[in-house]
């Protein structure tokens, strides 16, 4: 057995190794503690066990974790001006902890009597930031209420403080918590004798591995997606389509392209029936982007939209309809001019040419666009727009965003600031449905092939799913 | 804030942040009763600026990227072969990009787009995959804390999104999947996006009007 070879953190109590500066599930500061005490409180050794014995060669750990870590002063946030002399730099302290022991006021939950001391809760300080807590993980997120009662100094309560001290290290464990699973049993057995690889039962990395294996290349070999299988789509793709489709011939669409290469996998999916729809309604296009890369995504996707375009739409683009506003830098402080004032915003195209002089867009000098398009993976990208651009020229907007995006930005769709949403390459699909378009021999072998693809990753999925269960299920038989 | 420096200059730092914080708030109330304000090309001037001054950040950045790997490969740090690989890359780029007729839209740099930037995105960005098949392993259990609601919920929503499974399921199950994203993550979602925005009104509340401002 190695059991000294670990010690149950004080406050979350998961097991972590002798030499373990932060702990591993809650980061709590362990360097300096007792840990031979710490040892035989959570593992009691047996007789013949060497009991550890911190080296005298490792580096002297600091005498007080504030030093090197000023963020746990209480007063952190206070001016030097506004400490007591004893907490300035350079002045005694009046009673230094004992040297290599964090200060027990400042972790009271590092007290080695804690635990003795079930009905005596430590006292909590008082919050000295707006809001406290560990990203509201561990402990509920507190609102400092000095900011509404300057004068009360006193200590806040929060709902835990009337639970009993077991229960609310019970719920620290609880969020603690890490599913313990592939766990090599040689190391913990050694006695056991097997190598990486091999275990008992479910363990058997192999199995697992091979299974998803086994199940990828069934569904690269049988392609066997139905014509008529469609994906689900959520509400909003009709009513884009919609938006779009009322657009009158020359009207002007300013396009935020807010995806690049890593996400076009999804995203041209969704965002190439958008496209295309414009493109045959003879849309004029001022596309700008605030990634690096959006730009040259764009013209790549907007040239793919006009191989598939018709005659007659591709004869409407003959003119100088698009134009490319390229890379817009700084982020969200730049998009109210691109809402007030187009034009000052994006001064001349990728090719250097003066925006303001192309007939394409010249009816943004006095007029708001007739519609934003917002092409997005990530959410904020699609909030950013409706509070700093769409506020100030009250033109529609129609958001093609990520499947993972979709749930962010609904509550928008719902409340009638985003016109219509098509999310995912289920919303491009059903999208591509409305527009009644009879697809090429590709594109339909396209689509055959990504809906062939999401089956057998459910397929995956759900393997994985169901032999994680098991594992789990399994282990908690374990002696 | 500003704790180091001489009050007066706290002041007058925190006096040109409140002009110009009230002034754009002037502008976008008088936008928001559709009057034209005279504040109107002072707002436009002063985000102008803002674009401006990110583009020249932009350029700094670069200048410090480059600086603070010539000086590891001068130093010889480790691994510093990966630096000299960033800075030749840099240059090279750099200069196909001035040298070029077409500037940023040439050949050569659309090339280096297609065939390096693109893929490279492509392949860190399809890492997720794996990520989620591990995460769905460990964390999408009925043993585990909260497990089983994960489950349902995610189970649902695949099924009901997949076609292999969608067209087996009833059309109750699917109108439950569209009730969950319309009604209940929706109302969180709600509740996450009001709660970060009055924190962040609370949040420069505090910083104007705060005791320790």
């Amino acid at each position: 057995m190695t059991s000294t070879s670990t010690f149950g953190c004080p406050h979350c109590g998961k097991p972590n190794p002798l030499a373990a500066t932060f702990c591993g599930a809650c980061g709590a500061y362990l360097l300096g503690l007792d840990a031979a005490e710490m040892t035989r409180k959570s593992n009691p050794p047996a007789d013949d066990e060497p009991v550890f014995q911190p080296r005298n060669d490792a580096p002297t750990p600091p005498s007080d974790p504030a030093q090197t870590q000023p963020w746990l002063r209480p007063d952190f946030d206070q001016p030097e001006s506004e400490r007591p002399d004893s907490e300035r730099p350079g002045s005694e302290r009046p009673n230094p902890p004992e040297r290599g022991r964090p200060s027990p006021d400042d972790q009271p939950w590092l007290r080695a009597d804690s635990d003795a001391q079930p009905t005596d809760p430590p006292p909590r300080p008082a919050p000295q930031r707006l809001v406290g807590g560990l990203q509201g993980l561990i402990e509920p997120i507190e609102i400092d209420q000095s900011l509404f009662r300057p004068e009360s100094a006193g200590p806040t309560r929060s709902a835990l403080d009337d639970l009993p001290y077991e229960t609310r290290r019970e719920l620290r464990q609880l969020f603690a918590t890490d599913v313990p699973i592939l766990e090599d049993p040689a190391q913990e057995n050694p006695e056991v004798g097997l190598s990486a690889g091999q275990g008992r039962g479910l363990w058997r990395r192999n199995w697992i591995y091979g299974l998803l294996l086994a199940a990828l290349l069934l569904g690269l070999w049988f392609a066997n997606a139905t014509p008529d299988s469609r994906p689900h789509s959520w509400p909003g793709v009709s009513a884009a389509y919609s938006a779009i489709d009322s657009l009158s011939a020359d009207a002007v669409v300013l396009v935020n392209w807010a995806y690049d290469p890593s996400n076009a996998g999804e995203m041209d999916l969704a965002a190439l029936p958008v496209i295309e729809h414009l493109l045959e309604k003879g849309a004029r296009l001022l596309v700008v982007s605030q990634l690096p890369g959006g730009p040259a995504t764009a013209r790549r996707l907007i040239a793919v939209a006009r191989t598939g375009a018709s005659q007659a739409a591709l004869s409407r683009q003959l003119g100088d309809t698009l134009v490319e506003g390229g890379y817009l830098p700084g982020g969200v402080a730049s998009l109210p001019l691109l809402g007030q004032a187009p034009v000052q915003s994006v001064p001349v195209d990728m090719q250097g040419r003066a925006v303001g002089n192309r007939a394409a867009i010249r009816a943004l000098a006095t007029d708001s666009p007739a519609l934003l398009l917002i092409l997005a993976a990530r959410s904020e990208e699609v909030q950013r727009w409706i509070e700093q651009v769409q506020s100030l020229d009250d033109a529609p907007i129609v958001a093609v965003t990520s499947a993972a995006v979709d749930p962010a930005i609904r509550p928008y769709v719902d409340s009638g600031q985003i016109v219509g949403l098509v999310s995912g390459y289920a919303g491009g699909i059903e999208y591509q449905t409305l527009m009644a378009d009879v697809l090429t021999t590709s594109g339909q072998e396209s689509q055959r092939r990504h809906i062939t693809g999401q089956n057998w990753a459910l397929v995956v999925l759900l393997l994985v799913v169901a032999v994680g269960s098991l594992a789990g299920l399994a282990e908690r038989r374990e002696p | 804030m500003f704790a180091q420096r001489s009050p007066w200059i706290n002041r007058i730092a925190l006096l040109i942040v409140a002009l110009v914080a009230g002034l754009l708030f002037v502008d976008r109330l008088g936008d928001g009763f559709n009057s034209d304000l005279p504040t109107r090309p002072i707002a436009n001037l002063l985000y102008t600026w803002a674009l401006l001054l990110s583009a020249f950040t932009l350029i700094l950045g670069v200048f410090h990227l480059l600086w603070t790997h010539l000086d590891r490969i001068q130093q010889g740090s480790q691994e510093w072969p990966l630096s000299l690989l960033l800075v030749v890359a840099f240059v090279l780029v750099l200069v196909a990009g001035f040298a070029a007729s077409g500037g940023v839209t040439s050949p050569l740099l659309e090339w280096t787009f297609d065939a390096l930037i693109a893929p490279g995105q492509a392949t860190l960005f399809a890492l997720t995959g794996f990520f989620v098949v591990a995460a769905a392993y460990r964390y999408l259990r009925l043993g585990s804390p909260g497990g089983l609601w994960i489950l349902a919920g995610a189970l649902i929503t695949l099924l009901v999104q997949t076609p292999l499974s969608q067209q087996a399921l009833p059309p109750v199950a699917t109108q439950f999947a569209d009730w969950l994203l319309l009604v209940p993550v929706m109302a969180v979602m709600r509740g996450a996006l009001l709660g970060g925005a009055l924190a962040v009104l609370f949040a420069g509340v505090r910083l104007f009007f705060g005791p320790k401002g």
